[in-house]
């Protein structure tokens, strides 16, 4: 029992009515998401941008005004000024340093002398570096959530780092506490108005 | 029952809109992620502190600092224990390391040495003191520009911003 070629023809045709050749298509895909899955870094790395003077700038006299400094002891975190001595200490809370007190102190800092932008963060030896970041970024910026978006406020963005006194913590005399390396002074910190 | 078997074998079909449409979407994710090209490799074996920067790395001298050992550019120079036992701020091997020239042709601002760049990628452990003398050794070879690579914090969305909203 044979059928003619086109009678055949017509019954194929009519059972398939038409398809998409989509498995070399399948294939180029499955290698592609394979291939970006296993090179994929889902850790964006950043980088947080120091200003340092050139060694041979050695010693210049600091500039009027405030100079704002951030000590960093074991136990708790301090702002001070240069020239007349601590302003504000934070000690530790259960979580470890009390950042949010120190982001709120600095923002009314901020607020009286609005054109400032310089800070020294002067740490122990055996301070951990991840530390140095963390206070580096409450220093540096403040977040305020203006609802599902959060929006980061300059604070005091240009960081130097330096050695904290070996004093005693509460009644640290900063007078004699040099930086290792001076502060930047292509911005003259200006009094505020307020 | 054979010929109910037959039948299903000739319509038997497999659904692969859905597949494919997943594929598609994985496909135009992986690859937009895979647009943004790191310039600086992460290490698994150091782990960076997190932070809330929002600045991207560009190409620079990389100092790299583990737990154990001091790298510029991938090759060893100094072993931290050696670093924390000497008395002066200067590493005299990073500083020679630094200054060779096949170090410092690797900067596009090699010409001049006030725009000279670095990054120092560390170990979130690490003592200050050791951060100290490498900085000093840095800004002493004339990189006086030199940025803490970190990771980008995630930000979860929590309850409380919700609210606040």
């Amino acid at each position: 029992m044979r059928r003619s070629y086109q009678v055949r023809k017509l019954l194929r045709h009519q059972r398939k009515p038409g398809e998409l050749m989509l498995v070399s298509m399948i294939d180029i895909f499955t290698v592609l998401v394979t291939f970006l899955l296993m090179t994929a870094v889902f850790s964006h790395t950043v980088i947080l941008q120091l200003h340092l003077p050139a060694p041979q700038a050695q010693f210049r006299e600091p500039p009027p005004g405030l100079v704002l400094e951030v000590m960093v002891r074991k136990n708790l975190l301090q702002v001070a000024d240069r020239n007349s001595g601590p302003l504000a200490t934070f000690p530790n809370n259960a979580q470890g340093y009390d950042y949010a007190g120190l982001t709120g102190y600095l923002e009314q800092v901020k607020a009286r002398f609005p054109t400032m932008t310089a800070a020294s963060i002067l740490l122990e030896p055996d301070t951990p570096y991840d530390t140095l970041v963390q206070v580096m970024d409450h220093v540096r910026v403040f977040e305020t959530s203006d609802g599902l978006q959060t929006l980061q406020a300059q604070l005091f963005p240009d960081i130097s780092v330096g050695d904290a006194p070996p004093a005693a913590p509460v009644s640290a005399q900063n007078r004699g506490s040099e930086p290792v390396r001076p502060m930047p002074a292509r911005k003259r910190p200006a009094r505020g108005r307020g | 029952m054979l010929r109910h078997h037959l039948r299903h074998r000739a319509d038997a079909e497999l659904n692969l809109v859905p597949f494919i449409d997943i594929l598609t979407v994985m496909v135009a994710f992986l690859l937009v992620y895979a647009t943004q090209v790191e310039v600086i490799h992460n290490v698994k074996a150091i782990p960076l502190p997190e932070s809330i920067a929002q600045q991207s790395p560009h190409p620079t001298v990389v100092v790299t600092i583990t737990r154990s050992d001091i790298y510029v550019q991938g090759e060893r120079v100094a072993t931290v224990p050696q670093v924390l036992a000497q008395s002066g701020d200067e590493i005299a091997s990073l500083k020679a390391a630094l200054q060779s020239q096949q170090v410092v042709g690797t900067t596009a601002t090699a010409a001049d040495p006030a725009h000279r760049e670095l990054t120092i990628m560390a170990d979130k452990t690490l003592p200050y003191e050791v951060l100290k003398k490498v900085m000093t050794t840095c800004t002493g070879a004339d990189y006086s520009h030199i940025a803490l690579a970190v990771l980008e914090k995630e930000k979860a969305v929590t309850a409380a911003d919700l609210s606040s909203s």
